[in-house]
């Protein structure tokens, strides 16, 4: 799964740790999503791209 | 000075401490005769008050509580290290009684004597695991009929 959360991150002028507070999980689950390392629930996915206020589509891309 | 301890390193040396009361514990026995039981209970209050003092500063050093990525690493961890420790415990048992039956050429007491209670324990384990995986597989819909099936 590819994300784009660090594109939208850097529109929105916000830190790992800022984004990490407002959507209620750590730093290190921002780094390791950011990173493709893990896969966020579709309840974070969904909140992630609410924050954002664009559709889970616009920031996570499916990929085998 | 600020002293930073990750949670893991805390964990580590929480576990050293366990080992070196067990060992103090074992002494004591051992030793049977004044002052072992003051010294036990010196060990035991200072080895308490350090591991809470650890547990205490990992959690300041790494603060955030948990999330659900914490969670799936916890829960991997757990399943992972009781895994390890069935089998390891499982052999472990296993060629205590068949050295017990060795030994004393008693195969009643064997079979009713603590090693086997502790693989009854072992048995019990993964009963307990399976009425777990019941009580969630039920929570999480797992038994649950669908409209295609009705």
């Amino acid at each position: 799964m590819k994300n784009r959360i660090k594109v939208f991150r850097a529109m929105h002028d916000l830190t790992q740790e800022a984004l990490a507070n407002q959507l209620g999980v750590t730093r290190q689950t921002i780094l390791a999503i950011e990173k493709g390392k893990y896969d966020p629930s579709l309840d974070l996915a969904f909140k992630i791209a609410r924050y954002f206020e664009v559709t889970i589509e616009d920031v996570f891309t499916y990929e085998k | 000075m600020k002293i930073r301890i990750s949670r893991n390193i805390s964990y580590i040396i929480v576990a050293f401490i366990a080992l070196i009361e067990i060992g103090v514990i074992w002494w004591a026995a051992d030793y049977n005769r004044p002052p072992a039981m003051e010294v036990t209970s010196l060990a035991l209050t200072i080895g308490i008050v350090i591991a809470y003092f650890l547990m205490d500063l990992g959690k300041k050093t790494e603060p955030g509580g948990r999330d659900e990525r914490v969670e799936l690493v916890n829960s991997k961890s757990a399943l992972r290290t009781l895994q390890i420790f069935w089998i390891m415990s499982f052999s472990i048992l296993l060629a205590s009684i068949v050295r017990f039956i060795d030994f004393s050429r008693d195969i009643r007491r064997a079979i009713f004597g603590p090693i086997f209670g502790q693989l009854i324990m072992l048995v019990g384990v993964i009963i307990l695991f399976v009425a777990f995986r019941i009580y969630y597989n039920n929570k999480y819909g797992g038994y649950d009929s669908d409209e295609e099936s009705d």
